[in-house]
């Protein structure tokens, strides 16, 4: 008992002596070289403890007085400034002076971002932060890309400000090229930490300062180095469907990987991952496109592809295979190699009425079609790039083959059944070579580009068509179209930059060689024979042409203006040479200019005005040029006129005036475009009482001209966590047309307008909406012709009623005004349940829920009003597997 | 020389009072949301405030502002005496124009009550005036540890959450002495909040930007009779500075200032003489 006492006494003396007799420690701070040190926190804690119990600042002098105001037997005494190293010290709680010297060091913060502004800039890189823009059906970047203000899909291409991409990156590398669709539908949501946009991106290190450029790329910066992909595995029925997805990824400092294996008959166009979205760049002249000819002459007779979610109506059945691989050495050169192959068989049916409106009348026809397609196709690119700010140097070789057998039954106006064949090989062979170095201190460049590619095709029409013309107007069995292509491409220049304070000055000396060949055989097959049609319609044609070029360019930049002028020239010759009938031959000389400006104001940090303005001569190449009649398709009999270059010259600029504010989040602009374009030959139609078409090529000077506007706004709204984005467009054309040797004007005007809202307010659902009206009225002379109208609305909504688990509903509603039904809905509904942690979906779709049979779609092409009839999908259900992996 | 220019830049203040050019080696970015009206919930509005941290002394300031004052400091070495086009400014809008330097003798406010009339005043407060009560609440904000403290300031009651690792006694607006980075603070009633956007290590030299050396005042006190007095009458008071004279429309600039005035009768800091 007394000794519980004296414990208790102990106890209230302990307790009064710490609050009335406080301990204080007084001491002084200095540096090394014994200057006092201001501003030193001086702290206590517990020992053992985090909380900081009491502080004090050091004064001018150094000094500090602190006092200790707890009943701890120690304690433990941080002395810290950022400036110097941080000392601890254990004392006794008692009075006490005491002298520091801190050492100095330099400390480094750890770089915090708390609540990231959603969008910000950092000189020309804008950050989107991934998380602002996730919704929680999100998987894959591509999923987030679509919503981010600025930026619009238009199916796997990515535009941003209406323009479309330079280079897609993943942490700085450029892997895919242009082929990015197979990196943004597959690469997790998980592994990205920021989607950048780099604004007028230099590619080409060593041109950095020297010159500007006046696009964007996209940079995804991944949060770490991994290994990571998507797989998928869904089957379903009505009949057996599948859809497998695997692909995996690897990114690291100096390699990455990426490999992908897809198949489906789901109606998924998986081919469409290994499309091109962005140009190659070709030393200074990155912007300069490859001069792809259109190799294909002839083919059966195809329906216009809706305009909504393939998936809907493609009855497919692919197969595709990806591999993609990048390592970076030490030494700065990356080697890279893409390989791709797929195999797609597709089915197609559908119906089509044609108006086909002339100035003599209507002609109306309408097709029942039903076509297979069975495609495969090959390509492999090989690339090696060194580039620093050194040197520039890349070698690109690409390989490619496709092979294509398709067929279709055609049974025109309920009466006629016509069959037809094709089968197109296409193979090519290109290799590009560029190089940018210092030669003294001057920068030069060497290109060489090399092209060959070759075609070999055929159509069969059955029974014969166009018997007034191929066969004396006797019906016949059979028509067979056979051509072969030949184009061989060869260019190679020099350039030479120069910078003298704000002006670089560029120039480029060249010379392209390009030959063409052209042999085709149209084949009349009758029974009985008719003696006298029997050699049928042929071309042998060799076209070549040699241009010397220079294109001296002046380009001009300071804080707010960057300005370029063009002035090419060049020195060309075009000959033609027709092996048969006659072995007659023309030869072209002459020297044309195309000059062009740019102009990129930069009128404040927001605003941002561009204007181009560009004249441009062309010529003629082999698809305007055989003397002789092709079938270019059952209904289409085409020719030009012998020996005959066409020539046209197109005038365009445009304007536009971008607006980025990036604390609000509000993204706008606005594009003029103007263009004429002035031909020295036009298309003489004869169209008959079928709506089969036969087409010369006339020596008739016209102008064709088109105006356009198109302004987008697109806005983040954080406090309700939606994005909005605008899309209006205004495009005028009139351009002259010719049918049976009559001279009519066609004026087409049409309006769009379309609006996206991204809605993620709720914790229970988040949708997006895209609604889209456009009009299009179109006179031919003075008659009016039929007006298309169209609206869509789009609704996807995902439902989250308990955790883990998602209803998303897919709605599509489409008012038309057709001949004979207006309105049009499909719904699609998808079940989804996520297994926490691992983070694996499972889906249950139902696809065409309503089961709608037929989607009608109006459009027009020149002077017809075509209305299609698809046949879609019948209501199926697809049970899904897919995680992501890491 | 380089000696030179290191003396140049730890001196944060001139002869002229104005604010010199230092070098900053932290950033610190806050969002403010604040309420300029207390009767007006609608009227709660927010902006992006800096806090550049240079080895004797920091600098806080709305990020617009400090855009404006780079753009002049280029415009300037250019040649330019004019500035920035005035669509820069409206590019960059910014509700508050002061600048709250601290540097070891002191905190110093530069502000001014209109853009029309650029009279900047200065005035002066003591380097440690915060009596901060740091109490044990610990929490985790964007991964830093965090501990809360409260003071009471312009008559307002404020809580503080403090980096107790970032071993800067500074924070938004004149809020220091805290024995770490202010993390976030806001008042009891919630009408000004200063929360961290992020911490990034730069190198940069900072260089405010005023026309004119500011008048400088004898205290806080002074600054805030005469912003309510140049509430009252903006007119009177901008002509009375000789720099403006308003010949027609009188009557409409009166009204619209004094409606502008009604609706900002919030501050930061409560010294209306009306309260007293």
């Amino acid at each position: 008992m007394r000794r519980r006492l004296i414990l208790l006494i102990q106890f209230i003396f302990a307790f009064i002596g710490n609050v009335f007799s406080q301990s204080i420690i007084t001491g002084s701070i200095e540096d090394s070289l014994h200057n006092p040190i201001a501003g030193v926190n001086v702290v206590y804690r517990k020992i053992t403890g985090n909380v900081i119990m009491g502080y004090v600042i050091s004064d001018r002098n150094g000094m500090f007085e602190l006092k200790l105001n707890d009943s701890m037997d120690s304690i433990l005494l941080s002395i810290r400034h950022i400036s110097y190293q941080e000392k601890k010290v254990v004392l006794k709680n008692t009075s006490g002076k005491y002298h520091f010297i801190l050492g100095s060091k330099v400390t480094v913060l750890k770089d915090v971002v708390v609540a990231k502004k959603p969008i910000y800039q950092i000189n020309d890189t804008i950050n989107y932060d991934v998380n602002t823009f996730t919704y929680k059906e999100d998987r894959v970047i591509g999923d987030v890309i679509r919503k981010l203000p600025g930026i619009e899909m238009e199916g796997n291409k990515i535009l941003y400000n209406g323009k479309p991409l330079l280079k897609y990156y993943i942490n700085g590398l450029n892997l895919l090229d242009g082929r990015y669709a197979i990196a943004n539908n597959n690469l997790p949501i998980d592994a990205v930490k920021n989607v950048q946009i780099i604004e007028n991106d230099q590619p080409i290190k060593i041109l950095d300062s020297l010159t500007f450029s006046n696009s964007a790329s996209l940079n995804i910066q991944l949060k770490k180095y991994l290994t990571t992909g998507t797989a998928k595995l869904g089957i379903g029925a009505g009949p057996l469907l599948w859809d497998a997805n695997l692909t995996p990824m690897t990114f690291n400092k100096s390699f990455q990987i990426i490999n992908s294996f897809q198949a489906n008959n789901i109606g998924d166009d998986i081919s469409k991952q290994l499309n091109s979205y962005t140009a190659d760049d070709v030393g200074f002249f990155f912007d300069a496109p490859l001069p792809v000819n259109n190799y294909k002459f002839t083919g059966v007779r195809d329906l216009a592809q809706p305009p909504f979610d393939k998936k809907r109506w493609l009855e497919n059945n692919i197969k595709m295979g990806s591999s993609n691989l990048l390592k970076k050495f030490d030494n700065g050169l990356e080697l890279k190699g893409n390989i791709s192959v797929y195999n797609d068989y597709q089915q197609i049916a559908g119906n089509t009425y044609t108006k086909i409106s002339t100035p003599g009348g209507n002609i109306i026809v309408s097709e029942n079609l039903h076509n297979n397609y069975n495609t495969s196709d090959l390509q492999g690119d090989f690339t090696l790039l060194k580039n620093d700010k050194k040197i520039y140097l890349k070698n690109k070789l690409s390989i490619g083959k496709k092979w294509d057998d398709k067929n279709g039954l055609i049974l025109r106006n309920q009466s006629n059944s016509l069959s037809q064949w094709e089968k197109l090989h296409f193979f090519f062979i290109n290799n590009v070579f560029t190089s940018t170095m210092f030669l003294g201190k001057h920068l030069v460049g060497f290109n060489a580009n090399i092209h060959y590619s070759e075609s070999p095709q055929r159509l069969t029409v059955s029974p014969g068509v166009f018997q007034n013309i191929l066969n004396d107007s006797l019906p016949y069995n059979k028509a067979t179209q056979q051509v072969l292509y030949k184009d061989l491409f060869i260019d190679n220049n020099l350039s030479f930059i120069q910078r003298v304070g704000h002006i670089s000055l560029i120039a480029k000396l060249g010379i392209l060689f390009q030959q063409q060949l052209l042999e085709s055989n149209l084949g009349v097959e009758s029974l009985p024979i008719n003696p006298a049609k029997q050699d049928g319609f042929g071309n042998d044609i060799q076209f070549t042409a040699i241009k010397a070029y220079l294109n001296p360019t002046l380009r001009y930049n300071n804080m707010s203006w960057k300005l370029q002028l063009e002035m090419p020239a060049r020195l060309q010759q075009f000959s033609l040479k027709y092996k048969i009938p006659t072995g007659a031959s023309t030869t072209l000389n002459n020297v044309v200019f195309n000059p062009n400006m740019s102009v990129v104001y930069d009128i404040s940090s927001l605003w941002e005005l561009f204007f181009n303005m560009r004249y441009d001569n062309q010529f003629g190449d082999l698809s305007q040029l055989y003397n002789d009649y092709m079938l270019t398709s059952y209904n289409r009999l085409q020719k030009s006129k012998t020996g005959y270059i066409g020539q046209s010259n197109q005038w365009s600029n445009s304007l536009s005036l971008k607006y980025k504010n990036l604390v609000n989040s509000l993204l706008a602009d606005v594009m003029f475009h103007y263009d004429r374009t002035r031909n020295n030959y036009l298309a003489n139609n004869f169209i008959d009482a079928v709506g089969a078409t036969s087409m010369e090529m006339l020596l008739l000077g016209n102008a064709r001209k088109t105006t356009s506007v198109t302004a987008t706004v697109s806005k983040l709204y954080s406090p309700i966590k939606s994005t909005f984005k605008l899309i209006g467009n205004i495009n005028n054309t009139t351009s002259p047309q010719l049918f049976n040797s009559d001279m009519s004007m066609l004026k087409i005007s049409s309006y769009t307008a379309s609006m996206v809202i991204y809605n993620n307010l709720f914790e229970l659902f988040d949708f997006n909406y895209r609604m889209n009206l456009s009009f299009i009225t179109s006179r031919l002379s003075e008659k009016k012709l039929d007006d298309i109208r169209l609206q869509t609305h789009l609704l996807e909504m995902n439902v989250f009623p308990v955790k883990h688990q998602m209803l998303t509903i897919h709605s599509d509603f489409y008012i038309n005004k057709l001949r004979t039904k207006k309105n049009q809905a499909f719904l699609d509904v998808k079940y989804t349940y996520t297994l926490p942690k691992k983070k694996i979906d499972f889906a249950l779709s139902c696809n065409n829920l309503l089961n709608t049979k037929n989607y009608i779609i109006l459009y027009n092409s020149s002077y017809s009003i075509i209305e299609s009839q698809y046949g879609l999908r019948p209501r199926q259900f697809v049970a899904t597997v897919r995680f992501s992996f890491k | 020389m380089k000696k030179m220019m290191i003396f140049f830049f730890l001196i944060c203040t001139n002869v002229f009072g104005q604010v010199s050019p230092f070098k900053c080696s932290i950033e610190v970015i806050y969002k403010m949301t604040y309420q300029p009206d207390s009767t007006n919930d609608l009227s709660r509005s927010s902006e992006y405030m800096g806090l550049f941290v240079g080895d004797s002394c920091s600098l806080f300031q709305s990020i617009n502002s400090y855009y404006t004052d780079s753009a002049m400091y280029a415009e300037n070495t250019k040649g330019n005496a004019i500035g920035p086009s005035v669509s820069f400014y409206n590019d960059n809008p910014t509700k508050f124009r002061y600048h709250v330097l601290k540097t070891q003798e002191g905190i110093h406010t530069y502000d001014r009550f209109s853009s029309v009339v650029a009279l900047l005043y200065k005035y002066s407060e003591e380097r440690y005036i915060f009596q901060w009560n740091v109490l044990n609440d610990t929490t985790t904000i964007a991964t830093l540890h965090c501990q809360k403290a409260e003071t009471v300031f312009g008559n307002r009651k404020w809580y503080a959450w403090f980096a107790p690792d970032i071993p800067v006694s500074d924070g938004p607006y004149k809020f220091s002495g805290l024995p770490g980075l202010i993390v976030k603070i806001s008042d009891s009633q919630n009408y000004w909040n200063f929360d961290l956007i992020s911490i990034s290590n730069v190198d940069r030299v900072i260089r405010p930007y005023y026309y004119k050396s500011p008048l400088r005042l004898k205290n806080k006190e002074e600054f805030f009779h005469l912003k309510e007095k140049y509430q009252k009458n903006p007119l009177e008071m901008d002509e009375a500075s000789g720099r403006i004279s308003i010949m027609s429309g009188r009557e409409a600039y009166s009204k619209r200032a004094q409606e502008k005035a009604k609706a900002d009768n919030n501050w930061i800091e409560i010294y209306h003489y009306r309260n007293r």
